[in-house]
């Protein structure tokens, strides 16, 4: 090595500046043959697809509170004059631009279910009272005093806009569930014509109870009516990913029996539990 | 005198930078050399930058999300030519994910997806070759530009301008986490720094919030965006076969591919061959992504698998070489843990996975774990991952 440096020290300055410029050609040569073989010693074949965000959505209730606290209790039909009771319940979670919400429900009582979009509002209770509200105690908020109020949100859902009229809770003029058939998609899986089914013939039988009980081993308002409300576009926040939309349930119990009996609907005049699910599923939204 | 010294020190250390070039290069062209005479060995007229086949597709056509501007772009894929040869050596094919549905095109890849990658190979020189094909999945992130609201969706993917057209910008996975630990860094400093001045204006507060808040994402994104990248490996699943009729599939792809051996006649190298010699030269590979854990380990019929979710194999199938096809893919599951599961549970780490897989006949319970952190695994990859890139390697010595 010290006889190659003493070598070199000897070389006049051209030639040392054309040693070291012929050894660098040389060694950048070397670097470009192994590289090119190895390129065309393969064929490569790819294609970049798009990957989905995974959809997280709960139902929780008022104030983003665990479902557990979604109490549906103390609903007196003769001991008052009212025929509706009100409940706030909400669809949370991340990266769902639309949700599909379905009611599915026993029809032990006379009971008619209507959904409203809902604002939360917080501290002291709305001071219009020409729009009524639906108030809920926090049971892990310690601020204020911790209690909610909500309102229905007269802004859009899905792709129609709901009238403020339409929604208002006290005149009645609630959404009839055709009203809310021609604005957003909304079904009733068991409806067949202008009757809504829930009597042992219907298919969904064998969805509900499986192959495990037969038709007749089931009473009719056991046999629950599936409503599902689909693509509804959800208040995601755009930063963030998130959505808190919140609905207020109207349990209504004015309908005639007469009513329901026209439309199919079995119940019986004393029943005292109804089973009601609400569940909610990602929309395919409009792509 | 001084500065022909200096002059001299410089000069004795390029020398010695360049001997120390010298030397590593010698190494590595060393091995080039010895590839290159396994090429002669072999008896071929060809030269080692030449293969003895080229691939073709039957036509790199779009279904989902167009990415073939980038693909050409950023990867260096030929997105017009249906075949290689020239200059030409990396094309588009297309992962046909036959789950994509005309009624929502614009949906992705997600846990259930499956589909297939075709192509042929098309013989240039007569001879017997070992043919390795190598699968690999890369994941990229992107960030999402939704002011209006809009759906999650590729069209909303951020945007930057380059030759005044604007391209998604996408991040290698661990690019992304180490920009998001300096992220942290920066944003730990903001907040001592806000912490420690005691009262604030509003908008200082505003800071912090938001500080504290990015810095939650931040830090979750560094850790989970390498092991989404991990995740893949395991989740996007590659086999050279799947029967049409039971929907099972066979010959599961490792991380290391599947060799084919081929006899190249005359025929062949000139195009002239039956059409059944044409199917014997195209190379179909499974993929899927399967929605549960079950379908890998339960048979259908299982109560713990829904008829949505088939199982991909069955406990009746024929072993080959001592195996089912099951067994292939558990035994490699068994060896390659962290490619498929997000879990803490015990029954999942190295020395008891293989067990708890192999055992799940007589502890049927089992299934819950290994299903939940395969889930979790997913929602890991579908959380970081918004874009995929699959690619195949097609190498002959």
């Amino acid at each position: 090595m010290k006889k190659i440096l003493s070598k070199f020290k000897k070389l006049s300055h051209r030639e040392k500046i054309g040693f070291v410029i012929a050894m660098l050609l040389t060694v950048s040569l070397t670097v470009i043959m192994p590289v090119l073989a190895w390129f065309s010693k393969q064929r490569r074949l790819a294609d970049l697809q798009y990957v989905n965000s995974p959809t997280k959505l709960y139902i929780t209730a008022g104030h983003l509170e665990e479902a557990k606290y979604i109490d549906l209790s103390d609903i007196q039909v003769t001991a008052s004059t009212d025929t509706a009771k009100y409940y706030v319940f909400a669809v949370t979670g991340t990266n769902a631009a639309y949700y599909n919400l379905q009611l599915a429900y026993t029809t032990n009582n006379q009971f008619e279910y209507f959904l409203y979009p809902a604002q939360e509002h917080e501290g002291n209770a709305p001071a219009n009272t020409t729009m009524p509200y639906v108030s809920y105690t926090a049971h892990n908020d310690t601020g204020t005093d911790g209690n909610f109020y909500y309102t229905v949100d007269t802004s859009v859902v899905g792709d129609g806009t709901l009238s403020a009229a339409a929604c208002k809770i006290t005149d009645k003029t609630v959404i009839t569930r055709q009203e809310i058939q021609s604005t957003i998609e909304s079904v009733f899986l068991n409806q067949e014509g202008t009757l809504i089914k829930a009597d042992k013939t219907d298919s969904l039988h064998g969805d509900t109870y499986g192959n495990d009980f037969s038709v007749t081993q089931v009473q009719d308002c056991a046999e629950p009516l599936y409503w599902q409300i689909r693509n509804i576009k959800s208040g995601m926040n755009p930063t963030t990913r998130e959505l808190k939309d919140y609905y207020i349930l109207e349990v209504n119990w004015a309908k005639t029996k007469a009513e329901f009996e026209r439309q199919k609907i079995p119940f019986i005049d004393n029943g005292e539990t109804d089973v009601i699910y609400i569940s909610v599923a990602s929309g395919t939204g409009g792509a | 005198m001084q500065e022909m010294n200096m002059k001299k020190l410089s000069s004795v250390k390029i020398i010695a930078i360049a001997l120390l070039i010298i030397s590593v290069i010698a190494f590595g062209s060393l091995s080039w050399f010895t590839m290159s005479k396994e090429v002669e060995g072999s008896g071929t007229q060809m030269t080692a930058s030449d293969l003895p086949f080229e691939i073709s597709v039957e036509s790199p056509y779009i279904k989902g999300v167009d990415y073939s501007s980038i693909l050409n772009s950023h990867f260096g894929y030929n997105t017009t030519s249906h075949e290689t040869g020239g200059s030409v050596e990396a094309i588009k094919c297309l992962m046909n994910d036959v789950t994509l549905d005309t009624e929502n095109p614009m949906r992705g890849l997600q846990p259930g997806s499956y589909g297939t990658l075709t192509f042929h190979v098309k013989p240039k020189v007569t001879g017997t070759y070992e043919i390795n094909f190598n699968v690999a999945t890369t994941g990229y992130h992107a960030e999402f530009d939704l002011d209006n609201n809009q759906a999650i969706k590729p069209s909303s993917i951020k945007t930057t301008e380059v030759n005044g057209e604007d391209v998604p910008i996408f991040y290698s996975l661990t690019d992304y986490a180490t920009q998001q630990s300096e992220n942290i860094t920066a944003l730990n400093e903001t907040i001592t720094e806000l912490t420690a001045k005691g009262t604030l204006t509003d908008a200082e507060k505003k800071t912090l919030d938001d500080a504290r808040k990015e810095l939650s994402n931040a830090t979750e994104d560094s850790v989970n965006c390498p092991k989404a990248a991990r995740y893949l490996n395991g989740h996007i699943l590659f086999f050279e076969n799947w029967d049409s009729t039971t929907k099972y599939y066979s010959k599961f792809i490792p991380d290391t591919g599947f060799e084919r051996t081929y006899t190249f006649t005359a025929n062949d190298v000139a195009g002239t061959m039956s059409d059944s010699r044409k199917e014997e030269l195209t190379v179909t590979i499974y993929w899927i992504w399967p929605n549960t854990f079950g379908q890998i380990v339960l048979d259908n019929g299982n109560k713990n698998l829904s008829t949505n979710d088939p199982a991909m194999f069955s406990s009746t199938t024929t072993a080959v070489n001592g195996k089912t096809p099951r067994q292939e893919l558990t035994d490699y599951i068994s060896s390659h843990g962290s490619y498929f599961f997000e879990s803490t549970n015990t029954n999942l780490n190295e020395s008891n996975l293989a067990n708890t897989i192999n055992t799940l006949s007589t502890t049927p319970d089992n299934i819950i774990p290994l299903s939940n952190g395969y889930n979790n695994a997913d929602q890991i990859i579908g959380e970081n991952v918004q874009v995929l890139l699959a690619e195949i390697t097609v190498i002959t010595d």
